[in-house]
């Protein structure tokens, strides 16, 4: 009897890994303006990006090298690839997004992104 | 001298495919599927940029679409004229969920993937389509969880009502 709570945990995290499980295999939102930018932007043909359903990896996974960033880190990020590299080096990813894109786009891109990653 | 021009051919006809080998290109969309029906026209265009940045021409990129019971649909795209730009009329042909991809015509080996997409069903006006779901509706674990907890509640509240735990005089 005593397994009684532990079991009830095991069945609690089973119901929560299969909810997520769920959510990975859901749609994105229909009409999210910050995934038509990263589809207008080829996004997807570099990095991985669970929300986005991409796969590439051509760059980092977004979702362990923006993990628990600011908004800041990853705006930075996009429109100035190579003012940190994680582990040093040099970016291969081009650097005039801040041109090629409005600032409403990349606010929406980058708003797309902190969800994606449950940046700080 | 003539092994040279011998080789020289073979070189020129080998240079595409090595300069493409390790090569990558990025693949922009115009526009997304979002809300469509079954057989509507998705009127796309894509952009494609050697290394995100060189639109690159002459390519025969295809856009692929594959829905949950492996049904898969392949669609050319054609040049418009401008470098780096193609465009394709894309209908997913019935309802349900359905995942599209890019092979860019320039690294096939690394197509660009994209979220899925909930395709509605033709029909008239407010007819809905339920994604196809392997493992069966969504609410089902949790309340499978659910059941079982209860159930593990009421044989714990039984057997407690029959064994009184023993008091402390």
């Amino acid at each position: 009897m005593r397994a009684l709570p532990a079991l009830l945990a095991v069945l609690a995290l089973a119901a929560c890994g299969s909810e997520d499980a769920e959510r990975r295999s859901q749609p994105a939102p229909k009409g999210d303006p910050g995934l038509k930018v990263w589809a207008a932007q080829g996004c997807g043909s570099c990095h991985t990006f669970e929300p986005a359903g991409a796969t590439a990896t051509i760059g980092p996974n977004l979702g362990h090298s923006l993990g628990g960033r600011s908004r800041d880190y990853i705006r930075e990020s996009i429109v100035a690839p190579n003012a940190v590299v994680a582990g040093g080096g040099t970016s291969i990813m081009p650097e005039d997004f801040a041109k090629r894109i409005s600032k409403p786009e990349l606010d929406a891109l980058v708003a797309f992104i902190a969800r994606g990653v449950r940046a700080r | 001298m003539r092994r040279c021009l011998l080789i020289l051919p073979l070189l020129l006809l080998t240079a595409p495919a090595v300069a493409h080998a390790g090569g990558f290109a990025t693949t922009g969309l115009s526009s997304t599927p979002d809300g469509l029906r079954a057989g509507e026209p998705w009127k796309v265009e894509l952009t494609i940029l050697q290394h995100g940045i060189t639109p690159l021409s002459d390519l025969k990129p295809e856009i692929v679409l594959v829905n949950a019971d492996g049904d898969r649909t392949t669609i050319a795209a054609r040049p418009t004229g401008r470098p780096g730009r193609y465009a394709a009329t894309v209908r997913f042909p019935k309802a349900g969920q359905w995942r599209y991809l890019v092979y860019d015509g320039f690294n096939n080996a690394l197509p660009t993937t994209f979220p899925a997409v909930l395709i509605r069903s033709s029909d008239a006006g407010t007819a809905t389509v339920r994604r196809p779901d392997p493992v069966g509706p969504p609410g089902l674990p949790i309340v499978a969880a659910g059941v079982l907890a209860l159930g593990a509640g009421a044989l714990w509240l039984a057997r407690r009502r029959r064994h009184p735990p023993a008091r402390l005089a």
